[in-house]
């Protein structure tokens, strides 16, 4: 109930709204006369308007009215249609530059993408080829360090060989020091063992200090061969070899060779 | 199982380890299985002298020194070579002497009393040792000065050879002399085994021959034809007393001494033919030993009295036999060449001396009784009549040249030859005497 007046009022509104602008439309028509195309018929309804009965012209006026409406409405139409068109068209054109554009658009987006990514492409390939270049002079270094380790192993297993043989050639070395000692003490005592005239079958043995240089330094009967002579001759033949020339003079060297006391023993071969 | 190993290794390497330095420490022994065989280098420096202002007698160390070299078994050193002349112990510079390769060394002194008599002092020293190996101080007289170096050469001699020297010893040896007339004069002496103090035992113009010393050197025996037929006579060295021992009919010849000095073996024909007899000399009684048609002569006795070895031509030629001395059947030694003959015993018996002879030459040749080895020791041609010195290092003979025939000596080895120049024209024959102290 409450709203019925509000519906009420409402209608009343749009009664005296719909007045306002009819009368409006009229005032409008008329000041828009001169310049419409339908100028001469305004002209003449003017005329036929004084006539007219109040009720005509309103009629007429309605219908004039209705008429001018609809043909505004009507041109309204066309024009909102041609300005629709043209708006489509605008519209159409704008999308079509917007799309140009757009595409455009996506494009320069590609090809910036494009670039973007040829960019990171190179930039990755830099990256790889710096991460090659990193991997490649690690592998060097690595490689490096693995050949200077191999180089430094074989160096060692070279070193270690070399001493090894340098020991086992010391060995050698000394064993031959040793072999031609030897042999020149032999040789040495030999051509001053002088066994003219001693029986034959006879042998003693000596017990004889060196020192470093070969010089003899005591000379002791060990084992006698019975005959003072015979003894007395080995003696000599050692006293008279001293001092031994091959024997080092370096003390190192002959006490590693153990020349600080040798065993003669004198047999001669019959 | 590893672990054992490993433990076990690691003992021995402990044990290697603790052993190493004993092991190490083991002497180098050196066999020395040759030598060599040269006279012994010595030197015998000239002794000094007491009396200034006179000139010695004699020179000791030169007849030393000559001895020593005769025996070929030393080389002593010229004087101008050494390299100082101490006669004084404390004198000597033995390192000098050592560079110098010289083992001995031996010095001494010739001191005349106020007496007129002599004092020879002597050191013989090892000059690598620094020390005296031996010395004497000899008592002498002027007579017996050159007696006294012999027998100073003899002590050398046997300390650094080990045997007997036999320098202090005589030879007896017959000399030839041919007179203007013809006629020869032959002469029986005894010298100084180096030829000096000859000495006349006898003179004859009727050959004299085969001398033989007794075993004591007190006597020789030797056979003489001062009575037309060869006779033995056995004459006393110091008196000249003489006694004819053997003068049967035929032969009487080659007296040799039995070694204790009581018998006297020799060559006889009384019974036919030369054979060998053996004479006690106290009874004179006679034993046969030999029994053959062929010669049997020139006997020798062993040292050791047992054998008698001779020369016979029982086989064809002259050979050497051997007979026990008590008599047997004798047994032929040499087979080397058609003419052996004069045998002599080595003093140790183990040689036999002979001469050797084939084609016109003669030569001394030395027979080994135990492998039969047979070597010839002279090159010369006419080598005759060897005889050892007492120690058997030495054999005196003769040797026929174009100076006629002299005395030479060869060592038993071969080695060595000289020949001992001696007055008086060709010598026969020669003894060597026995040694004079025994």
């Amino acid at each position: 109930m409450e709203l019925g007046w509000f519906v009420k009022l409402r209608s009343s509104f749009y009664a005296l709204l719909l007045h306002v602008i009819a009368a409006a439309m009229l005032i409008i028509s008329l000041d828009l006369s001169p310049k419409s195309i339908l100028q001469p018929k305004q002209n003449i309804n003017i005329v036929n308007a004084v006539a007219i009965d109040k009720k005509q012209v309103e009629k007429e006026l309605q219908r004039l009215k209705q008429a001018e409406q609809k043909k505004q409405e009507t041109e309204k139409k066309r024009l909102e249609e041609l300005e629709k068109k043209a708006k489509d068209a605008e519209k159409k054109l704008a999308d079509a530059e917007k799309k140009r554009v757009e595409e455009e658009q996506k494009l320069a987006d590609t090809k910036k993408k494009k670039e973007q990514e040829q960019q990171k492409r190179e930039l990755e390939e830099q990256k790889l080829a710096k991460l090659e270049k990193e991997k490649e002079e690690l592998e060097k270094k690595r490689k490096l360090e693995e050949e200077h380790k191999r180089q430094e192993a074989a160096d060692k297993a070279l070193k270690e060989a070399l001493a090894a043989e340098e020991a086992e050639v010391q060995s050698e070395q000394a064993q031959e020091l040793i072999d031609k000692i030897t042999a020149d003490i032999y040789r040495s005592v030999v051509n001053n063992f002088n066994k003219s005239g001693l029986p034959q079958g006879l042998s003693c043995v000596l017990r004889v200090q060196l020192i470093p240089g070969g010089e003899v330094t005591n000379v002791t009967l060990v084992e006698s061969s019975g005959n003072s002579i015979f003894d007395q001759r080995s003696v000599t033949a050692v006293e008279k070899a001293s001092p031994f020339q091959t024997v080092p003079d370096d003390v190192e060297s002959f006490e590693r060779l153990g020349l600080r006391q040798i065993t003669f023993r004198f047999i001669p071969e019959e | 199982m590893n672990s054992i190993i490993k433990f076990i290794n690691q003992r021995i390497l402990f044990i290697l380890l603790f052993l190493a330095p004993i092991a190490h420490s083991a002497d180098l022994e050196i066999i020395i299985d040759k030598g060599i065989e040269n006279a012994l280098p010595i030197a015998i420096v000239p002794f000094g002298w007491s009396q200034a202002s006179a000139l010695p007698p004699i020179d000791v160390s030169a007849i030393i020194s000559d001895d020593l070299a005769r025996s070929a078994r030393f080389a002593p050193m010229e004087e101008q070579d050494m390299p100082q002349r101490p006669d004084d112990f404390a004198q000597i510079n033995f390192k000098d002497w050592q560079k110098l390769g010289m083992e001995n060394l031996v010095i001494g002194q010739l001191n005349q009393t106020e007496t007129g008599e002599y004092i020879v002092d002597f050191r013989l020293l090892d000059v690598y040792k620094g020390k005296q190996i031996v010395g004497f101080s000899i008592p002498s007289g002027k007579d017996r000065l050159r007696h006294t170096a012999h027998e100073i050469a003899d002590i050398i001699y046997e300390k650094l050879i080990g045997v007997r020297g036999a320098f202090a010893t005589r030879i007896a040896y017959i000399t030839v002399i041919k007179n203007r007339d013809g006629t020869k004069k032959y002469t029986l002496q005894i010298a100084d085994a180096d030829g000096f103090n000859p000495q006349v035992l006898l003179q004859s113009s009727e050959p004299l021959l085969s001398p033989s010393w007794s075993p004591d050197g007190k006597k020789i025996a030797y056979v003489s034809f001062e009575s037309k037929n060869s006779m033995v006579y056995v004459q006393d060295i110091l008196t000249g007393k003489r006694e004819r021992i053997a003068s049967n009919p035929g032969i009487n010849s080659a007296p040799a001494w039995s070694p204790d000095g009581s018998r006297l073996a020799m060559t006889l024909s009384k019974d036919g033919n030369p054979e060998i007899y053996v004479m006690n000399l106290s009874s004179k009684s006679l034993q046969r030993i030999t029994t053959n048609s062929a010669i049997d002569t020139e006997p020798a006795w062993s040292h050791n009295g047992s054998m008698l070895a001779f020369t016979s031509d029982r086989g064809g030629g002259p050979q050497i036999y051997e007979v026990p001395a008590s008599g047997g059947e004798p047994k032929r030694l040499t087979f080397v060449g058609p003419y052996n003959a004069r045998p002599r015993y080595s003093p140790d018996d183990k040689y036999i001396a002979v001469v050797n002879g084939e084609s016109n030459t003669y030569r001394i040749g030395v027979l080994d009784r135990k492998s039969g080895q047979f070597d010839i020791l002279t090159e010369t041609r006419l080598d005759e009549s060897p005889s050892f010195s007492p120690n058997g290092h030495m054999i005196i003979y003769t040797t026929t040249g174009f100076r006629g025939t002299e005395l030479a000596a060869t060592s038993t080895d071969g080695t060595v030859h000289q020949r001992l120049a001696l007055e008086g024209g060709e010598v026969r024959e020669p003894a060597w005497g026995p040694f004079m102290n025994q």
